[in-house]
């Protein structure tokens, strides 16, 4: 073969491009992973403001957020409406809003989910309901703490030595600001009475509430590292993490994906003064087999950083 | 090359302030090249696929990390989808590098797309048995066009040894084909 042959064959692989379908299931992948990339970003601490621009630009990777945000379940751009919406939580600079946002969401993609239901479309109502469970959780991350264990000190008759019925800040009626703040229907709210200190009359002051209160519950970062291994021991890239125990029928029901090495690290944030048991569940499709396989690790976090067990994957079933 | 530099360094920055638009426009610019390297560097167009992902979630990742040395971006690209390659195929050794199968482009000239996919899977099974080295020299000059000091700065090395890879790949690659050389004759033959 002469030498024009060769170059000239060599030319023709410079034809060959990716494909139509292949594209659109990357920039689907590249989006979510923009979104929970600068999504954790803000949760590291650089600010809600910042993430304006990033959804704001997202509009612009994704083509048109017009059309996302329509997208029904069925569509190939709900992956992409899934994360702006979810991105769009962090817009909001008050947390009652978020929670607000956040039931929404949950609201119109369970609606989704029936929908798709009804319509005769089983995947696609699978895919809103695992929506409606991320929302849940991100739900959960928002929502107002509630330390029901310890109820709040009512500063009353033994705390001070003369008590002065006018004077005791009880909870009661027009006096509780944060139950209407909460939009859970799900939750009572124990609100924690903000003692509004109408003048004592009596000039001995002991300061009950203040020594004996409980502290209010803060939030604080938490990071959740682990590492995912196949039964062979060698470390899994690419493998979903979830906290649902059913596999994820769309990538943005994973939390996060491990690493070449095969780790993970999840940052959210825990209310101080709480125990929280977590439990993991790792799925892991084989691009060559469709074979899927699975595991789980559980731990209880006890400080800012928690390292989970090993997961080994299994085949499922 | 160097026409895009500027434009992809601003690109590059926008992207690293959390412009997911900067970067989605990286993609558009770099997704083909990026893919034919991964093409040349997998057993099939499916893998290939998966890898240009992995090299474009890689960058990502590394967004952060990346520093303009007047490198262009696709140097950069072109090194992670290189290191992407040789850790899948870590992963994935033992699976045959002879299971290259080419998707029809359409189902109207099915002729034609077979014809085609002959040659193509002819010339890409002799690219694959080169060294490393020599494939990326053959594919960035003859399929990307890159000249020598542009695959130079890619892959930093002298100009000098990029015209000794080409030359030697070029023999390699013309013994590999001997070998399988009737097919891509043909095919030759009858499109010109």
């Amino acid at each position: 073969m002469n030498d024009d042959r060769l170059l000239f064959a060599l030319k023709r692989l410079g034809d060959e491009e990716l494909s139509a379908r292949s594209d659109r299931k990357i920039r689907t992948r590249l989006e979510t992973a923009w979104t929970v990339r600068a999504l954790t970003m803000a949760r590291r601490g650089l600010g809600v403001r910042r993430l304006v621009p990033v959804v704001a630009a997202l509009v612009l990777f994704a083509g048109s957020a017009g059309t996302a945000l329509g997208a029904t379940a069925d569509s190939p751009l709900w992956d992409t409406r899934v994360a702006l919406e979810s991105a769009g939580a962090f817009l909001r600079l008050s947390n009652d809003d978020r929670v607000a946002y956040l039931l929404d969401l949950v609201r119109s993609r369970t609606d989704e989910a029936t929908r798709q239901q009804a319509a005769g479309h089983p995947d696609a109502a699978a895919k809103a309901r695992a929506a409606a469970s991320s929302a849940l959780v991100q739900l959960g991350d928002n929502a107002p703490k509630i330390e029901t264990s310890v109820p709040p000190p009512a500063p009353t008759a033994s705390a001070s030595p003369t008590p002065v019925p006018s004077a005791s800040p009880t909870p009661a009626g027009s006096a509780t600001p944060s139950s209407t703040a909460s939009p859970m229907p799900a939750h009572t709210v124990v609100p924690t009475p903000t003692p509004v200190r109408t003048p004592t009359p009596t000039p001995v002051r002991t300061e009950p509430p203040v020594t004996t209160a409980t502290p209010a519950p803060t939030k604080q970062p938490v990071t959740i590292t682990g590492t995912v291994h196949d039964a062979s021991g060698a470390s899994v890239f690419n493998v979903c993490i979830s906290t649902s125990p059913t596999p994820p029928t769309s990538s943005t029901a994973c939390s996060v994906r491990t690493t070449t090495n095969g780790t993970y690290t999840i940052n959210a944030s825990a209310t101080t003064g709480t125990s929280y048991t977590i439990t993991l569940y790792a799925y892991f499709t084989d691009p060559a087999t469709g074979a899927l396989s699975s595991g789980s690790a559980t731990a209880t976090m006890t400080a800012p950083t928690t390292v989970m067990p090993l997961i080994t994957l299994t085949p499922r079933r | 090359m160097g026409s895009g530099t500027g434009a992809d360094a601003a690109l590059v920055l926008a992207a690293q302030a959390g412009d997911a638009g900067a970067f989605g426009e990286l993609y558009e610019r770099y997704r083909q090249p990026v893919y034919r390297y991964c093409l040349a560097r997998s057993s099939s167009s499916h893998e290939a696929e998966d890898l240009v992902s992995e090299v474009f979630l890689k960058a990502m990742e590394s967004l952060a990390r990346y520093r303009d040395q007047g490198l262009p971006f696709i140097a950069f690209l072109y090194r992670v989808a290189r290191n992407a390659a040789i850790d899948r195929s870590r992963r994935d050794r033992g699976a045959s590098l002879f299971d290259m199968t080419i998707e029809p482009r359409s189902s109207v000239d099915v002729e034609g797309d077979a014809a085609r996919a002959s040659d193509m899977e002819t010339v890409l099974a002799a690219l694959r048995k080169l060294k490393p080295e020599y494939r990326e020299v053959i594919l960035l000059r003859f399929v990307e066009g890159y000249s020598a000091a542009d695959v130079a700065t890619v892959l930093d090395k002298a100009e000098k040894a990029i015209w000794n890879l080409q030359q030697r790949g070029l023999e390699r690659l013309r013994k590999e084909l001997k070998r399988s050389g009737a097919q891509v004759l043909a095919g030759l033959a009858v499109d010109r």
